[in-house]
């Protein structure tokens, strides 16, 4: 069955899903190869992919996305190019920082990327003040900024959110919730917290995101905030480079094994094989494995082109 | 009796009219006091918002990424402890990664409580330290002379810098002191000219400076008195070739940090001229750490 007015956007989301996944083996294969290939920290994001498409999809023209050190899925989608990435990550001039901001600052001001901070809660008061710089202006502009479970537990969170709602900021926390703070579950670090409530004690709408359906999530951010969104997402990747007592070590994912990690709605890979089969590509499978083998044979490649640089 | 908390009021308000974009916030700045009337007649853009420092300069950064004017007015020095991350994490990697003139501009406007009676928890007076902690510009307001000079020069423009004002001279006549002459952006200014001793003022020492070349002048001879504020990179050219000058180079320095940037001149002038005669007057040598203890006493020459 097809969607005629949403297949573009459903078909082309899908396919940023599976983009960004595979780039982000190819920079999963490098680090299993090369461990210390990278003078900077790299943080995968195996599973965060429909989010990162989401915010690609809902952002328009002068809006701004404010990110965390686990960027890796958002630079591929909002970059749509590996190679950027790769050279930012070597800390090359043709990098999209121009290789002055490595892995966890990493901004992309050209497509509104401008501020990505490695410390937990650092994003949010930054993000309300481009949100308020922009609201003086009269732009419109929509800013959106991550954050994570852990890092919401900083008090800059609920500063942030007392500053947004008080001021009537058009910003957007987005909080990942991958139930981790490196390798320490909710469970085994602090009570529960309850988004929702937490947001409607300061009148703000709060939205959860579940099933890593791309342009679904899209159509929920592209609303005026302030707002809070909690997505509900599986890191199938570690922090850096090998975790022990992870549940899926970065080292375990083989890009030979496929793009996809596993057979739930919680791999957004998943999700997206889904769409392609519900528009009737008959071959999906050969489709999804002929995406793997054409990374396969594009990784070598750039693995031995960028040891050049 | 112009008084110092009036005169830097007037010349404040003044100067702030000038941008009408400058969003002017704080805790209280409409309200009340308008911050130990430091605030008062502020218009244009004002917003009260809440007791969240981190917050305020992380939300003052922001907009200064986004081109835009902002001007934090604090009531205490110590406040700002709470945004230490913002202060030197973010400029850190605002500065790794824009060009100064590509940025709006954000000036935090802060009272140092340094009249003696705050208590041991909020005392904290070492806005040079502060300042030298996150490599952003300082400034302090001892006279009419220097707060129309520096906030007519740096209250607005690209990037992000501190400016304190006293709480123990609110209540005094605003000195004069006209500026004979200034160094790079305002890191030095002198005040004084003369060739048997030279004074560096760090902090809100100015007036005791002057006293010191008021003892100088009557005893026939005379000081070279300068004031000294945190601007990056740390250099006081003016000052130290004042000091090799004079050979005798006394620097006074209210700061409770135990690590004064008046330990960096001296250093400087005795690499540069070992035989120049040095005395420090600090907080740390004097050991006035203690409450009852917390005014600042220049001791005797």
């Amino acid at each position: 069955m097809r969607h005629a007015a949403t297949d573009v956007s459903r078909l082309e989301a899908a396919r940023q899903v599976l983009q960004v996944r595979s780039w982000q083996h190819l920079f999963n294969e490098m680090l299993k190869r090369a461990p210390q290939r990278f003078a900077v920290p790299i943080h995968c994001a195996f599973g965060h992919e429909a989010v990162a498409v989401a915010t690609r999809m809902a952002m328009r023209p002068g809006d701004r996305l404010v990110l965390t050190h686990r960027n890796m899925a958002f630079h591929l989608a909002h970059a749509g190019a590996f190679e950027p990435v790769l050279l930012e990550y070597e800390l090359n001039a043709g990098g999209l920082s121009q290789g002055r901001l490595g892995s966890m600052n990493m901004a992309n001001a050209a497509h509104g990327l401008v501020y990505t901070s490695s410390i937990l809660g650092n994003n949010l008061p930054v993000a309300c003040g481009i949100a308020l710089a922009h609201k003086e202006r009269g732009s419109g502009a929509r800013v959106t900024v991550l954050t994570g479970d852990g890092a919401m537990e900083e008090g800059a969170f609920w500063e942030s959110l007392v500053f947004a709602a008080s001021h009537r900021l058009n910003v957007a926390f987005l909080v990942e919730n991958n139930n981790h703070s490196l390798a320490t579950t909710i469970a085994e670090r602090r009570c529960a917290i309850d988004i929702a409530r937490l947001a409607a004690s300061v009148n703000v709408p709060f939205t959860r995101l579940e099933g890593n359906d791309a342009p679904g999530y899209a159509s929920v951010l592209a609303v005026d905030g302030p707002a809070v969104f909690e997505a509900m997402v599986t890191t199938f990747s570690n922090h850096a480079g090998a975790t022990p007592g992870w549940a899926t070590d970065t080292k375990s994912i083989a890009l030979a094994g496929g793009l996809e990690l596993e057979a739930s709605d919680r791999d957004p890979v998943h999700v997206a094989r889904r769409v392609f089969e519900e528009e009737e590509y008959a071959a999906t499978g050969r489709f999804l494995a002929a995406m793997a083998a054409a990374v396969l044979s594009e990784e070598p490649a750039a693995v031995a082109g960028k040891e050049k640089i | 009796m112009a008084r110092y908390i009036d005169t830097i009021n007037r010349i404040l308000v003044r100067e702030a009219a000038r941008y009408p974009g400058l969003l002017q916030f704080g805790e209280n700045i409409a309200q009340g006091s308008r911050i130990c009337g430091v605030a008062r007649g502020l218009a244009g853009r004002v917003l009260t918002v809440g007791n969240c420092e981190n917050t305020h300069v992380g939300v003052g950064l922001g907009m200064m990424l986004e081109g835009g004017q902002a001007l934090l007015v604090v009531k205490q020095l110590d406040f700002l402890l709470l945004a230490a991350d913002q202060m030197v994490n973010t400029m850190n990697l605002i500065r790794a990664s824009r060009e100064v003139s590509s940025l709006g501009s954000f000036t935090i406007l802060t009272i140092v409580c340094d009249q003696g009676w705050q208590g041991p928890q909020s005392s904290f007076n070492d806005l040079a330290g502060l300042c030298s902690l996150a490599r952003v510009d300082g400034y302090f307001l001892n006279a009419a002379s220097d707060a129309e000079r520096i906030l007519s020069t740096h209250l607005v423009r690209p990037g992000f810098r501190l400016i304190g004002v006293s709480q123990r001279r609110f209540g005094e006549e605003c000195l004069a002191a006209p500026i004979h002459a200034a160094g790079e952006n305002e890191s030095e200014l002198q005040y004084a000219e003369g060739s048997e001793a030279t004074i560096a003022a760090f902090g809100f020492t100015l007036p005791e400076a002057l006293q010191w070349a008021a003892r100088f002048q009557g005893e026939g001879k005379r000081a070279a008195v300068f004031g000294v504020n945190p601007v990056v990179p740390h250099e006081w050219p003016r000052l130290a070739s004042s000091a090799a000058r004079t050979g005798r180079l006394i620097a006074l320095d209210d700061g409770k940090g135990a690590m004064s940037l008046a330990h960096k001149l001296v250093s400087e002038v005795l690499r540069v001229s070992p035989g120049c005669h040095v005395s420090m007057e600090t907080r740390e040598r004097h050991g006035e750490f203690a409450v009852q203890e917390d005014r600042f006493v220049v001791a005797a020459a």
